[in-house]
């Protein structure tokens, strides 16, 4: 009889392992095919960008200022959804490290538009508010986590209210980018989430509420 | 943390499966009242403490067991009841022996009885079970072997009406199913409500143990680990009273918890170098049980203190903000979820078995209750009686 259960606990052993595994691979799976999406996502916007980027350099050209408008805030908004499409990703995948990694490259992305939308503005004279909302994520206590989460919702609600007038880039700040550190010691900030508009620091560290944003944007 | 003990859980269903599988050919057993020349004699212990609501009943159903008058002794041990239980036994003390004494616990007024016992086996009755007119004439051919030292039988609560009670119902369905299935490998740990033993095994062992909470499990335990078989009569029903409301349920599954743990300490260290279903079976088979709720209760409170302060300080802001967005429900498939998945599969195969085994098929939403809530309060209740145990709080909990 000894030998019997021991040979039933070695077989459940084998068995549920074997199950273990085929479920870390299936997992391992969804992880992919999500990675995957975020990858083919970029390659895309990083495209549209290089092309808008491109055009850019035609500014002179009346044309080319009325034309590019509607894109950018096309971009803008496609930017915002596919970057809190990555988020989730990123939460959702613990097996690999490979959304991080395409979300360094996005955020630089993302940083090459905000450079791009400040040039056109000044150029094309455009009237839309820009807004960066700097944050952390990885390296951030629960209190500043939470903090940004109502600032983030806050400012999106406020660019839906506000539609076209306002360009909404938020910038994670702890993910060693170049650029991204050059703004943040641009504007001097120290605290986080930060919100800048139009190049001033209007909060840091502190929570901004919809009613300031909306007063603040006059929208 | 959230591997180890997903594993571990993936593991008990996997075993459980293939015992199932291996083993299922003792579901089919079935037991006939035999009739016999010579009866051997039987006595049957009814140890009671303030049951003046329940114990004439007990003993009516006593009465009605088919099994020659002379051949069966019944002792009833008043343990100090302080209610009119011992006015009414005195109606029936032409037919049953009562014997007073000190309250002192139910294992200690076993061990009363015990020493006045005549019979060649001692049957212990609850004074809330009740059993089969039937009984003896069904169990008496398993002691045809001579290494039984116990037999047990099925147990269904008798009440049924409300959530609580319909919820035990289930589960005794699935525990007898599983305990019959123990049986296969000379494994069941515990006798409860109901069950016959050899008189003279029982006093070689020295009786009941009075410190442990449940002498139900520490005797099986002891028997098994002293090399006798206990076996059980499946299609024998007796039938038990369960706790009707939430505070004596959790009150007796603290006891019973309390009291495995005892019985598990107790044998852990001279279990490992045995050879016995102790040493091959409840010892492996109650350390990774213990180990996977010991973490799964660090991990539930952890994640439950983190989503606590998270949705608290959430708000907190949501409200300085002025924002109150909609809540969103998007669930990513992680690979968690799969494991979940996998496990919740394997776990609800094991239950349909049982039940199907059983005869019994609960409403679907009883058992949706049964799956999702029910055996969710398992692991804070087996918390909770970690740190009753740590602390030494040991008090008779049903009294």
């Amino acid at each position: 009889m000894v030998h019997e259960v021991v040979k039933l606990f070695l077989e459940a052993f084998i068995l549920s392992s074997a199950i273990f595994l085929a479920g870390l691979f299936l997992g391992l799976m969804f992880d992919t095919w999500r990675s995957d999406e975020v990858t083919a996502t970029i390659a895309d916007v990083e495209a549209e960008l290089t092309d808008i980027s491109q055009i850019s350099h035609f500014v002179g050209d009346k044309n080319v200022c009325s034309w590019l408008y509607d894109k950018l805030l096309q971009l803008n908004d496609r930017l915002y959804e596919e970057g809190r499409k990555i988020e989730e990703y990123e939460a959702a995948n613990k097996l690999t490290s490979a959304v991080v990694a395409q979300k360094r490259r996005y955020i630089a992305l993302k940083a090459l538009f905000l450079s791009l939308i400040e040039r056109l503005k000044q150029e094309c004279n455009y009237d839309y508010h820009i807004v960066i909302h700097f944050y952390k994520r990885y390296r951030a206590s629960k209190q500043e986590l939470a903090m940004d989460r109502a600032t983030a919702e806050a400012l999106l609600e406020t660019k839906y209210s506000c539609g076209p007038s306002m360009i909404l880039v938020p910038l994670q700040v702890d993910l060693n980018l170049m650029t991204v550190d050059y703004l943040v010691n641009r504007y001097g900030i120290t605290a986080f989430p930060a919100v800048v508009i139009d190049g001033n620091v209007v909060s840091q560290g502190r929570i901004l509420s919809r009613e300031e944003i909306r007063q603040l944007l006059g929208c | 943390m959230y591997l180890v003990i997903n594993f571990i859980v993936l593991f008990t269903g996997v075993l459980t499966l293939l015992m199932y599988l291996r083993y299922r050919y003792v579901m089919r057993e079935s037991t006939k009242p035999v009739e016999r020349k010579h009866w051997p004699k039987i006595t049957i212990l009814i140890p009671v403490y303030n049951e003046e609501d329940v114990i004439e009943d007990t003993l009516k159903s006593v009465f009605s067991i088919d099994y020659p008058k002379e051949k069966l002794e019944i002792i009833v041990i008043n343990d100090g009841s302080t209610d009119r239980t011992r006015e009414i036994l005195r109606r029936y003390e032409d037919r049953v022996r009562v014997i007073d004494k000190p309250n002192g616990g139910k294992a200690d007024a076993l061990n009363w009885g015990l020493r006045e016992a005549s019979g060649e086996f001692v049957a212990v009755l609850d004074s809330d079970t009740r059993v089969p007119p039937d009984v003896f004439k069904r169990i008496l051919p398993y002691f045809n072997d001579p290494s039984v030292a116990a037999v047990d039988v099925t147990i269904l609560p008798m009440n049924r009406r409300n959530l609580l009670e319909r919820m035990q119902y289930i589960e005794y369905h699935i525990i007898a199913v599983y305990r019959k299935l123990l049986e296969a490998i000379n494994a069941i740990y515990v006798t409860p409500g109901f069950a016959v033993y050899r008189t003279d095994v029982l006093k070689k062992l020295g009786g009941w143990d009075t410190k442990n909470l449940t002498e139900d499990i520490e005797i099986a335990w002891r028997i098994l680990f002293n090399g006798y078989k206990i076996r059980m009569a499946r299609d024998v029903v007796a039938y038990t009273i369960v706790p009707r409301s939430f505070w004596k349920f959790w009150k007796q599954r603290v006891r019973w918890n309390i009291g495995g743990l005892q019985t598990y300490i107790k044998y852990l260290k001279q279990g490992i170098r045995g050879k016995g279903p102790v040493s091959y079976y409840l010892i492996p088979f109650f350390s990774i049980g213990y180990m996977a709720s010991m973490i799964g209760i660090f991990l539930f409170l952890y994640m439950g203190a983190n989503v606590f302060v998270d949705t608290l300080l959430t708000w907190m802001y949501r409200i300085l903000a002025g924002v109150f967005p909609p809540v969103e429900l998007q669930v990513l498939v992680t690979y968690e979820w799969v494991l979940a998945a996998l496990t919740l599969v394997l776990s609800f195969t094991l239950l349909f078995i049982a039940l199907r085994h059983a005869r019994y098929h609960p409403r679907l939403i009883d058992l949706f209750i049964y799956a999702f809530l029910y055996v969710g309060v398992f692991l804070p209740l087996l918390a909770y009686s970690f740190i009753k145990y740590i602390k030494g709080e040991l008090a008779w909990f049903t009294r």
